[in-house]
């Protein structure tokens, strides 16, 4: 089991109702962690439109956790 | 050269200094400011939330990248965070080169990058309309083309 620290922002933030908080995982991947947060939250953001940040980087969505990663999935942006 | 996110108005925080260079010829500037309407909805004011550490990074990175593809002497953009009013100045980017051509497609370049990779989102705030978070209301619904 690992330990994963999220934080949410922007919609997640919205939908989940909170801006971070730490979780025990047992899955592999930031893919995985994804599917089990539209689950528990009913999150309704396809992933094809998901980016994923590991510990302050871009990072595949097929990447492996370890333990004590933080991690931020990165709905569509729109700056300017 | 830099990149940077601020809470403060960014009418008085321009780099006034880098139009001093003797070496340049060209500037340009770009500010991309609020506007009152989108997509047929009248808006009435914006909300941009930034994911801090990775913004900075990927920002400096598209700052960086200009300066290797275009001949220019300087390049910088700062961004805001927080509520913002109709009118005021969300973004600002500056590109200073020796000829103008090089100081367009620099500034160009920083502006089209950072919309569409610096993890910032904007809470478009409606006059009679729900406030959503731009470019998530039909995320689920269907892929925009072209984004």
């Amino acid at each position: 089991m690992k330990k994963i620290k999220i934080n949410y922002y922007a919609f997640f933030k919205d939908a989940v109702g909170k801006s971070d908080e730490t979780i025990d995982f047992s899955g592999e991947s930031a893919a995985e962690l994804y599917e089990k947060l539209t689950l528990d939250y009913e999150i309704d953001l396809r992933v094809s439109r998901v980016k994923v940040a590991i510990n302050d980087e871009f990072r595949p969505l097929d990447t492996k956790l370890n333990d004590g990663d933080k991690v931020v999935f990165i709905p569509p942006v729109a700056g300017g | 050269m830099s990149f940077e996110i601020t809470n403060d108005s960014l009418e008085n925080k321009k780099y006034k200094d880098s139009f001093d260079n003797p070496k340049v010829g060209g500037i340009v500037t770009f500010e991309g400011r609020v506007r009152n309407h989108n997509e047929n909805k009248e808006v009435k004011a914006l909300e941009y939330e930034v994911y801090h550490e990775l913004a900075l990074k990927e920002g400096m990175c598209i700052i960086s990248e200009a300066k290797e593809k275009f001949d220019i002497v300087d390049v910088y953009c700062i961004h805001r965070e927080g509520q913002l009013e109709i009118g005021e100045m969300a973004v600002w980017v500056m590109a200073s080169s020796f000829h103008r051509e090089n100081a367009f497609l620099a500034c160009q370049y920083v502006i089209d990058e950072v919309k569409a990779r610096v993890p910032i989102w904007k809470k478009e705030h409606y006059v009679n309309e729900k406030a959503i978070w731009v470019r998530c209301d039909k995320c689920a619904e269907h892929v925009h083309h072209g984004e």
